[in-house]
């Protein structure tokens, strides 16, 4: 374990490794970036979010305008994202920084509370890649086929645990060549929308885009919570980006500066495409087919046979973020195992790939179990559905405790200047605040049964059940880890070494 | 990035989203003031029972 700001490079052969024996300096800046944002699947996240935050009573066109107030704590989250990484560039990220600042076992959860929120929503990416592979092809058979649909899921996930495992550098080669098709699409898309409603063949709805949409103070407090329910989630997985550290170049600064950066390049992106297919369609179209906005935008705004793009696009999305969900995943096990958190089964490395082994292949094994259980069991996908909105329980757990070890970490340097203060202090704390805010309105919110799709097991709402109880899981492991793993747990707190911020 | 596109980049969003939501606080005002007049049906005993 290290906490000097750069983690060490040995060289075994012609190739450096990290401390866990990962392939050091094998990714460049961009790379990060690029993970970041194909983490986040921004083409899926659209399709499957904006026509909900639409048809909320009293959003409608105001839709950007929650997507900038979503934005607001995951900024301010991933600034503690930049600072713990310069202080520790761990592969184990969340897992590490906490155990750091707020001792071993609440480090423990947030490992934890990464892999359930990963594990959950595998299920539904390579759902979703697996229709949208179909739609290509327009067999409709295999989209309604819970049968086809998991040979479909299972396909993409084993596709997607071979790259992983095959090296960090295929992995970054494809998510460079799925992130540039998706934005390529997005953009056109955006652009040919616009064009349409100022000159001519837009929708019957369509509107010009006027400034009010950007404006959330004009929104009551409830609606607007409501949306950023919704519009937070669709920034999810940025910090991906981050879990490769140990495998990039400069890896104290560079992955830390990717995360920051790749959150304002996502809402860019967002608002854009958002404020694109509202003036286009309006809000009604939005709201009737809120399943999937971009879809049937796409044949409208396209036409046949270039409609097809934007499916493309919503599959290099989802199959991207199959890819950048188990990298993440795979690194924080094995940052686990490094440091005796878990088995050191799972710490294990490929002697020639210098990627995690057991670790890869464990995230993948899983998902391709839990897709198949929730996809065979509920062929109407309710569940699924309600996987989504459970997950975020577990995202607001581990992002809001990383705005807060971050400032807690660098308490005795805050006061040092105004700059680390704001930068390094108060605004990752702020962020780790609103996110515990959401944790609990969520809480209540999902307790209502009229915002989920399947019946309360038990008495209690499934994304509640999912999303707390699957956090709530890590308990009993984390007893029988401490039963058989005492030194982790008698590690303690640290604060951040001096001349950092 | 060097670190001085960067803190301009981090800075200058965080700058945007207060000026930002100062200006919109301000122009969304009137907005806010507005108030709408809802009458209660007179006779609650009778509209409970027709929506039952």
């Amino acid at each position: 374990m290290t906490s000097d700001a750069q983690a060490p490079t040995i060289t075994e052969g012609h190739i450096a490794t990290g401390d866990k024996g990962l392939k050091a300096d094998a990714l460049g800046y961009m790379s990060n970036l690029v993970i970041g944002i194909a983490s986040t699947a921004p083409a899926y996240s659209l399709a499957a979010t904006l026509g909900f935050i639409v048809v909320i009573h009293g959003i409608g066109v105001k839709a950007p305008a929650v997507l900038i107030v979503s934005f607001v704590p995951i900024l301010f989250v991933s600034l503690g994202y930049r600072y713990l990484n310069k202080a520790d560039p761990d592969a184990g990220t969340t897992f590490a920084w906490t155990t750091r600042a707020f001792g071993p076992w609440l480090g423990w959860m947030n490992g934890w509370a990464i892999f359930v929120a990963d594990v959950i929503v595998m299920a539904s990416l390579s759902v979703i890649a697996s229709q949208y592979t179909y739609a290509l092809f327009d067999w409709k058979h295999g989209q309604n086929s819970a049968t086809w649909l998991i040979i479909g899921s299972v396909v993409w996930i084993a596709l997607m645990t071979w790259i992983c495992y095959r090296g960090i550098e295929l992995s970054a080669e494809t998510q460079m060549f799925l992130l540039s098709a998706e934005i390529l699409i997005l953009a056109a898309f955006s652009v040919v929308a616009l064009a349409k409603v100022y000159h001519g063949g837009a929708l019957p709805g369509s509107l010009h885009v006027s400034a009010s949409w950007f404006n959330p103070f004009d929104l009551s407090f409830n609606s607007l919570i409501l949306g950023v329910l919704l519009g937070i989630f669709i920034y999810w997985g940025w910090d991906s980006g981050v879990a490769v550290n140990e495998e990039s170049r400069d890896s104290a600064e560079g992955p830390g500066k990717a995360a920051v950066l790749s959150t304002i390049l996502l809402l860019l992106i967002y608002l854009v495409v958002a404020t694109a297919a509202i003036a286009y369609a309006g809000t009604k179209f939005l709201g009737a087919n809120s399943n999937d906005v971009l879809n049937p935008l796409g044949k409208s705004v396209f036409g046949s046979p270039w409609n097809k793009l934007l499916i493309i696009a919503v599959l290099t999305s989802a199959s991207a973020s199959t890819q950048t969900t188990i990298l993440p995943t795979a690194r924080t096990t094995l940052s686990m195992a490094k440091w005796g958190a878990i088995p050191e089964v799972f710490g294990r490395i490929h002697p020639r790939y210098l990627t995690p082994t057991v670790s890869t292949i464990g995230m993948g094994a899983l998902s391709i179990v839990w897709t198949a259980l929730l996809v065979g069991f509920d062929p109407g996908q309710n569940v699924l559905s309600d996987s989504i909105t459970a997950l975020g329980f577990a995202v607001c757990f581990y992002y809001g405790f990383t705005g807060l070890a971050c400032g807690w970490y660098y308490r005795r340097q805050l006061f040092k200047s105004v700059r680390g203060f704001v930068l390094a202090g108060l605004v990752p704390v702020l962020g780790g605040v609103m996110m515990g805010f959401i944790f609990v309105k969520a809480w209540i919110v999902e307790s209502n049964p009229s915002y989920n799709y399947s019946a309360p097991l038990f008495g209690i709402q499934v994304p509640i059940v999912i999303g707390i109880g699957g956090l709530l899981l890590g308990v009993p492991f984390m007893l029988i880890a401490f039963a058989k793993l005492r030194p982790y747990f008698r590690r303690k707190t640290e604060v951040a070494p001096p001349g950092l911020i | 990035v060097t670190r001085t596109t960067f803190e301009v980049l981090t800075l200058g969003t965080l700058v945007v989203i207060v000026i930002f939501g100062l200006i919109g606080y301000v122009v969304a005002k009137p907005v806010r003031e507005q108030t709408a007049t809802i009458e209660l049906p007179t006779d609650l005993a009778g509209a409970v029972g027709e929506v039952t």
